[in-house]
């Protein structure tokens, strides 16, 4: 019986390594931000709701070859899929030198107006993703601190 | 009396074709499927801008409205549908009414003038006469209101847009199985917050 317990707590793991790809997100939080120390990944959040998440993603799927457009292209398609309304789609400073194409939309969430965005970094056969999202008053009060702080984001 | 009576019923044209006063009037219908995050709050958003354009919801259910809305509010409606969800499909369809209209109420001018006579006659006219006057009017009265009733409803086709609106729900849209790589379908408000299932 121990045994067994044992080898379901050996595959948990190895599970959970499997999923958590990537290096430990690196970055400033932004003022009014929270961050969950716990996540591998970047996640904080505000008292009003507002919500950012920095995360890298690799794998066979993702190759150097593909660009950044089509992956953001892809992105786009699946998400208007669920009914998000494209606002806006530029380029913003990332990491301090780097470019990431930025994606921001509407949505109604549980009965509300939100606005949620994206920002896609591709270097070589990684993808280095950040979501922010929230309230549309509140996200929009905190747009400027979230876009500021990914400039602080270390992508290696 | 009778032959001057039936001289008259057969003289009344039916399709003068001289007004044009209908010429370039059209109606137009539009047809909408979107693809929304939450469809009740959608179908709410959607019935309350109806009726802020002073419309008429004429049906709506859990996945669809259907509404008839005054020609100056159609683009604030497409306006709302396009912020309540992604589009996709649109269907329009316009049919000219003009033509139609044009011949009612040439229709109608033959039909007054043509009721105006037989008043006239009847104050000429012996019992008989009158009688059989009065029973043409009554019947030619009937035929003006029915050319009346369509004309108002062509009119009022012409005044609103019949807008119908199919709302589907996440995955319902063209993009029906999400993207093939995990992690593009976990972005989101579901995962950014920790909901998704």
């Amino acid at each position: 019986m121990k045994i067994e317990i044992y080898a379901y707590a050996v595959v948990i793991a190895a599970a959970a390594l499997l999923t958590s790809c990537g290096e430990i997100q690196v970055m400033k939080t932004p003022d009014s931000f929270a961050r969950f120390d716990r996540e591998k990944d970047f996640r904080a959040a505000s008292a009003d709701g507002v919500m950012m998440k920095t995360y890298e993603v690799s794998g066979r799927d993702v190759d150097a070859k593909t660009d950044e457009k089509t992956w953001v292209d892809e992105m786009e398609r699946t998400l208007v899929s669920k009914g998000y309304v494209s606002l806006s789609r530029k380029e913003i400073s990332v990491g301090g030198t780097r470019k990431g194409l930025f994606r921001e939309y509407t949505v109604i969430y549980n009965g509300e107006n939100y606005m949620y965005s994206f920002v896609l970094v591709k270097k070589e056969s990684r993808l280095y993703i950040a979501e922010m999202g929230g309230p549309e008053k509140a996200y929009k009060e905190k747009k400027d601190l979230m876009t500021g702080s990914l400039n602080t984001w270390v992508i290696p | 009396m009778k032959k001057l009576l039936f001289a008259l019923i057969m003289s009344v044209p039916f399709f003068p074709g001289f007004a044009d006063d209908g010429k370039g009037i059209s109606y137009t219908g539009r047809e909408y499927t979107i693809v929304v995050p939450e469809r009740s709050a959608a179908v709410k958003t959607l019935i309350e801008k109806a009726r802020e354009e002073k419309g008429i919801i004429l049906f709506y259910s859990g996945s669809a409205v259907q509404m008839r809305v005054p020609v100056a509010g159609v683009d604030a409606i497409e306006s709302a549908i396009k912020s309540t969800g992604y589009i996709d499909d649109e269907r329009i369809t316009r049919a000219d009414v003009g033509e139609e209209l044009s011949i009612l109420k040439a229709r109608l001018e033959v039909k007054n003038n043509y009721i105006a006579k037989l008043y006239k006659l009847t104050q000429d006219a012996n019992l008989g006469g009158t009688l059989n006057a009065e029973k043409a009017i009554e019947t030619a009265s009937v035929e003006r209101d029915s050319i009346r009733s369509s004309i108002r409803r062509l009119e009022r086709m012409a005044r609103y847009s019949d807008i119908f609106v199919t709302v589907n729900g996440p995955g319902e849209g063209t993009v029906k199985n999400g993207s093939r790589f995990g992690f593009i379908n976990a972005l989101g408000m579901d995962n950014l917050t920790g909901e998704s299932k």
